[in-house]
């Protein structure tokens, strides 16, 4: 696993440009939000609001980190499986979740860093006062949602690649699905501005826990209330993730026909 | 030993059709039609150690279908087939590490990295020992002349640098059963042959058992012992090489040269019963039935000693004869 993992981080570093140029668009996804929410609270809409404007900035500079930090592409599985590209990981000794698992792992944590730096960069240049007041709870609170975070996101990007075994092209599907799952775990809006009882039916999903809860911990110190319940919840969703990947994955080996030769 | 055992081996396809046409081509968004193809049907051999065994059949035969089905690519729809003990398809982690697979059209290697950090991968993978990985790369690299390719990435290497590298990365690990398909497309002829003299020693140390499927039927010529002939699917021919050869040759040719083609020569020609004969220009090509051919030369030497220049019996070349099998659906 070790060796997957160096291997990734090694090839995602051969492609710099490629690397510095993708981390632009959630860059840039912070800066229209940033200029966006300003200009609503300099007027007098933004009054009644469940967030100051620092807050808002704040959850969507985390929003934008944990972007970079979930954001895998295990459903790139869906082209190979088309493709007939599966063939040099069913012919090896090697576990076909697992090892996305670690490259997904290795290139978000080079994504993060790099990303880290040009955000930091960024907020002491607008000299926005986000991620004030931060204690270690907080911050072991919001690596261990974000670990779950990333668990969730991997395996529902997974599970939508496997979409293939149905549907020979799922492109469309695969971007509709992921504006969807943006929309509803709060990374273009945060859920608190949604109605009470929409929050309340969401923290059943996954989806809660993309984006929207381990946001808020930063924003809101979410973590001064109960967190058992999210722990839990967020705990159900990646081990039916996992189940459900396991019994696909199994599936998709009966279903391959490795095309083209 | 027999170290492969298949029974009844059957893989059916389901496969859209497609229709032409945008008319048709809408209404098959309400009622998808699908077709059935049997790539491989009722299919029974085994194979020992040590089998050097090329698949033959021309495209759509069901060859790497085949090869898929051995190594556990894809499943069976029926049948069995047993390798090394172990039900490919279940995938078995001390199955996989038995096996490798080359094939020409798809690379087994990753396109972004190096050669060298592909096979540290494979030696991680298949956990070689330090000292069998040096030894085996260095060696193999040596051999097909790439050692000072090993460090460019993947992508960067022309195409016949690239099949090298899948070569020397399938045999990191000292695989048992060698499953190839296309394993000399697009190298020049000196890369072919060194190829082929690296497969042919490696089964020849390791007791490996070896599947090649090739058009280029020196492949199958210089390296295997044994051949499948599959045709539409269904297994046609099992057995020796040579045996093979010696069923289905049955002519031989005689190339003549005269001074002038002449009509009496084209008579004496035609009569002396051979098979098929083409003039062109001073030169006489004549097919004749293996049984007879002794007869026929001796004819033709008799009644033609004064206008003969030169004269010589041809054995086709093996390629040459399981070509013409092949293309002529002469199997059967």
């Amino acid at each position: 696993m070790i060796s997957i993992f160096l291997l990734e981080g090694k090839k995602l570093l051969s492609y710099k440009f490629q690397l510095v140029f993708s981390l632009l668009h959630p860059l840039f996804g912070f800066l229209v939000q940033y200029y966006l929410w300003g200009a609503l609270y300099a007027t007098q809409y933004a009054s009644g609001m469940s967030y100051s404007d620092d807050q808002m900035f704040t959850y969507y500079a985390v929003a934008s980190i944990l972007f970079v930090m979930i954001k895998t592409n295990s459903g790139m599985i869906a082209n190979e499986f088309k493709n007939g590209l599966l063939d040099n990981e069913l012919v090896r000794p090697i576990n076909l979740i697992k090892y996305r698992l670690w490259r997904s792992i290795s290139e978000r944590c080079l994504y993060t860093v790099f990303y880290l730096a040009m955000l930091f960069l960024l907020v002491a240049a607008l000299k926005i006062s986000a991620f004030g007041d931060i204690s270690l709870i907080h911050l072991v609170s919001f690596v261990v949602f974000t670990i779950l975070s990333f668990l969730i996101s991997f395996f529902l990007d997974f599970i939508t690649g496997l979409l293939a075994m149905a549907i020979d092209e799922v492109w469309a599907v695969q971007a509709i699905l992921s504006f969807i799952v943006n929309f509803i775990s709060g990374y273009y809006i945060p859920l608190l501005l949604f109605p009470g009882h929409i929050e309340a039916i969401f923290q059943f999903t996954p989806f809660y826990y993309l984006f929207y809860f381990p946001a808020q911990i930063f924003t809101l110190s979410r973590i001064d209330q109960s967190i058992m319940k999210p722990l839990l919840i967020a705990l159900f969703w990646v081990f039916a993730l996992v189940i459900m990947s396991n019994g696909i994955c199994k599936r998709l080996s009966n279903g391959y026909s490795s095309y083209a030769g | 030993m027999r170290s492969i055992i298949t029974q009844n081996l059957s893989r059916v396809y389901k496969s859209p059709v497609e229709k032409t046409g945008l008319a048709r081509s809408a209404k098959g968004l309400f009622r998808k039609e699908f077709k059935y193809i049997n790539a491989v049907t009722d299919m029974s051999f085994c194979a020992e150690h040590g089998d050097k065994i090329g698949i033959l059949g021309l495209n759509g035969a069901g060859k790497s279908t085949l090869i898929k089905m051995l190594c556990g690519i894809i499943a069976p729809t029926s049948g069995s087939v047993v390798v090394g003990g172990y039900t490919p398809f279940q995938k078995k982690n001390d199955f996989l590490r038995l096996v490798s697979l080359v094939a020409g059209n798809k690379s087994q290697l990753n396109p972004d990295l190096s050669a060298w950090d592909n096979f540290r991968f494979l030696k991680s993978i298949y956990r070689v020992p330090e000292r069998q990985f040096s030894e085996t790369a260095r060696k193999l690299t040596l051999l097909l002349e790439c050692a000072n390719l090993i460090d460019k990435q993947i992508r960067r290497l022309s195409f016949g640098e690239r099949i090298k590298m899948e070569i020397v990365a399938a045999l990191i690990h000292r695989p048992k059963f060698l499953f190839l398909d296309e394993p000399t497309i697009g190298l020049d002829v000196r890369s072919q042959e060194s190829i082929r003299k690296i497969l042919s020693d490696y089964c020849a140390e390791g007791d490996a058992v070896l599947f090649v499927t090739s058009h280029n039927l020196s492949d199958i010529v210089d390296l295997c012992n044994r051949i499948l002939v599959i045709d539409g699917g269904t297994l046609r021919y099992d057995g020796g090489l040579a045996a093979f050869c010696a069923h289905y040759n049955t002519t031989s040719e005689i190339n003549i040269e005269v001074e002038n083609c002449t009509p009496r020569i084209r008579e004496i020609v035609a009569g002396t019963g051979i098979v098929d004969c083409d003039f062109t220009g001073n030169m006489i090509r004549i097919q004749v039935e293996k049984t007879f051919i002794t007869t026929v030369f001796r004819e033709l030497i008799q009644k033609l000693s004064n206008d003969i220049n030169k004269i010589q019996i041809i054995e086709p070349r093996t390629e040459d004869l399981l070509k013409e099998l092949l293309i002529k659906g002469k199997v059967k």
